[in-house]
């Protein structure tokens, strides 16, 4: 199903915000990494990345990721065919005149510049997000940041999967590790595709569990029909069990693993290290453990 | 009437916790309220209010590509120009493959098609839902179709029909919750708000996304209050979220700390105020409420 020079590729999401997606992902890319794995890490929850902060990660920038944007030249003549091709409705006629553009609304689909008779839409391009990059304890981290205001968290996603792909030209690694924002909507599936294993983390409340089922179902349409795996967090949240492997059957996905709740975990988000190396001998190691031989098994 | 949002930047902050006790406050102190769920990706709001759907209809606020096989020619026009990835060629077929994920609705394979055989049908993206809580308000929710694009849509499908509702019922107060992120979806919650609540929590990556988030809801009000949830998760980080707060005169309404009936309610599906109204965490919610009417200088008739 795969090109030969696909390499293994686990994506975290989870559905609901906060329920520790980040944190798991940085601390099983730390774990791969000191058990001689080369991780090449990508962070696609562009609205809000937080993995290089967690790993205290310094960043530099790579490349801006621009959008089309149409610009009118003398040679428009106000005839309006650009309007009416332009679905999200970004543009206004005006007879005789140059259409207005209402930038916000553009989608870059150059449908404008295609239709036009005249010759009279160039390409002017617009700042829509950043890739940053890093190396934080072996890891190569790749990072998509929308700029604040713009609404396109979907294309910066796509510019990151884009870079990874150039990078994964350049250097060699044997392992993929992506971040990605909560939800389940289509900037998920840009990031989730071509994923061999999804884990959604979870945690035990109907929140939680509502926005579970959400991404399971998600995952059920990915074209690359990944491994469907559950970590439920903060798994003793409450007293009461919940049945994550019931409701995981439902959607062909089974439970990965549990972590409980720990000051370990909290002290350690807080100062931007893994918990795994700040805290070697805490209890959470075995459970990372546990997560770290499943996924060898199932990526080799 | 005002309008008021609850957004965080980072998710799992605490954003429906807080709006819907919000709700309940506003409804027992006697000021009619409207309810509208933005996070469409998410939708938790209604889960905790013992709610009761009273009408639900499709949302159609897309277009896709759908290809007619039969009088396809090959040429791969459509394959060059998608900008957005959507359409592959299936080598055995000779045919493309329009994936209606990826698709756009741009309709740029439809004007290069030389056969003229791709046509933009539209598609339900999402659904609005009205229903009634017990407390006697109604919510109303936007759900996003799972995989969809266009949250931004359907966000302001509920605010419209929201604020429809409101005007009925001469209603004082219109209360959302957003979805986390700094995207189209938050982008569309918090056009137009008189006032923005933003939630935060003493934890770096919360101050990061709290810090983007602020920036973009500046272009829309000034009039924001922060609030710090589980205080003491952090200690550290406090003195830093002030001084931010200062230095930029936002208005900090107050601090709720950690409790542990917090995940007890959810759990029951109940809002705190109603599950333990003594608790510290509903007496901290309480103060903020308080602190939000003052600041609105809400007045009862």
């Amino acid at each position: 199903m795969h090109p030969k020079n696909h390499l293994p590729t686990i994506a975290v999401t989870g559905g609901k915000g906060g329920t520790g997606k980040t944190t798991v992902a940085i601390n099983l890319a730390y774990l791969f990494s000191q058990r001689g794995y080369r991780v090449l890490f990508l962070d696609c929850d562009v609205d809000a990345p937080n993995a290089a902060i967690l790993m205290s990660a310094e960043l530099q920038i790579f490349k801006e990721v621009e959008s089309f944007l149409p610009k009118f030249n003398d040679n428009c003549i106000g005839c309006g065919d650009c309007q009416k091709v332009c679905q999200p409705h970004a543009l206004l006629h005006i007879p005789d005149k140059k259409p207005l553009l209402f930038p916000e609304l553009c989608t870059g689909c150059e449908a404008c510049r295609i239709i036009c008779k005249c010759d009279a839409v160039e390409s002017d391009l617009k700042v829509i997000g950043k890739i940053l990059g890093g190396t934080k304890y072996g890891i190569d981290l790749i990072v998509g940041q929308l700029e604040i205001g713009e609404p396109k968290s979907a294309e910066v996603v796509r510019a990151v999967k884009k870079f990874a792909e150039d990078q994964l030209k350049k250097e060699k690694y044997d392992l993929i590790i992506i971040d990605t924002a909560p939800g389940a909507h289509c900037d998920i599936i840009h990031a989730l595709n071509g994923a061999d294993i999804v884990i959604s983390v979870t945690e035990p409340t109907p929140f939680g569990i509502h926005d579970l089922k959400r991404i399971l179902e998600l995952i059920k349409y990915l074209s690359s029909k990944p491994i469907s795996n559950i970590v439920v967090n903060r798994s003793d949240l409450t007293s009461q069990k919940q049945s994550f492997s019931v409701i995981g059957e439902k959607f062909q996905a089974s439970v990965l693993g549990e972590i409980p709740m720990s000051r370990e975990v909290q002290l350690s988000y807080a100062e931007g290290i893994p918990v795994l190396k700040k805290f070697p001998e805490a209890e959470i190691n075995l459970r990372f453990d546990n997560i770290y031989k499943k996924l060898v098994e199932s990526i080799t | 009437m005002k309008k008021l949002t609850v957004v965080s930047g980072k998710g799992g902050v605490g954003k429906t916790t807080l709006t819907a006790a919000l709700a309940i406050l506003f409804t027992q102190d006697k000021f009619p309220l409207t309810l509208t769920d933005c996070d469409v990706d998410a939708p938790n709001l209604a889960l905790s209010l013992k709610n009761q759907e009273k009408k639900r209809s499709d949302v159609f606020s897309a277009n896709i590509a759908i290809l007619d096989k039969e009088h396809c020619i090959n040429c791969q026009e459509c394959l060059k120009h998608c900008k957005f990835g959507a359409i592959k060629w299936d080598h055995d077929d000779d045919k493309p493959i329009i994936n209606e994920f990826e698709c756009e609705g741009c309709g740029v394979c439809t004007i290069v098609c030389p056969a003229d055989c791709i046509k933009l049908t539209p598609i339900k993206t999402g659904d609005l839902i009205i229903s009634e809580s017990k407390y006697g308000f109604p919510i109303i929710s936007g759900e996003l179709k799972i995989g969809r694009g266009n949250s931004g849509k359907i966000v302001a499908e509920a605010k419209m029909a929201a604020l429809k509702i409101a005007e009925q019922n001469n209603n004082k107060v219109i209360l959302s919750d957003g979805p986390p992120g700094i995207g189209c979806p938050v982008i569309a919650s918090l056009s137009d708000s008189d006032f923005v609540v933003v939630i935060t929590e003493p934890m770096p990556a919360a101050i990061h996304d709290l810090k983007r988030v602020l920036t973009l809801a500046w272009n829309f009000t000034k009039k924001i209050g922060l609030v710090i949830n589980k205080h003491d998760l952090y200690p550290p980080l406090i003195s830093e979220i002030e001084a931010f707060a200062v230095n930029n005169n936002i208005n900090i309404l107050g601090k709720i700390p950690i409790d542990s009936k917090i995940p007890e309610a959810l759990i029951h599906n109940t809002s705190i105020i109603e599950y333990a109204s003594n608790a510290p965490a509903a007496q901290a919610i309480i103060k903020i409420y308080e602190n939000l009417v003052k600041t609105l200088r809400l007045k009862k008739e």
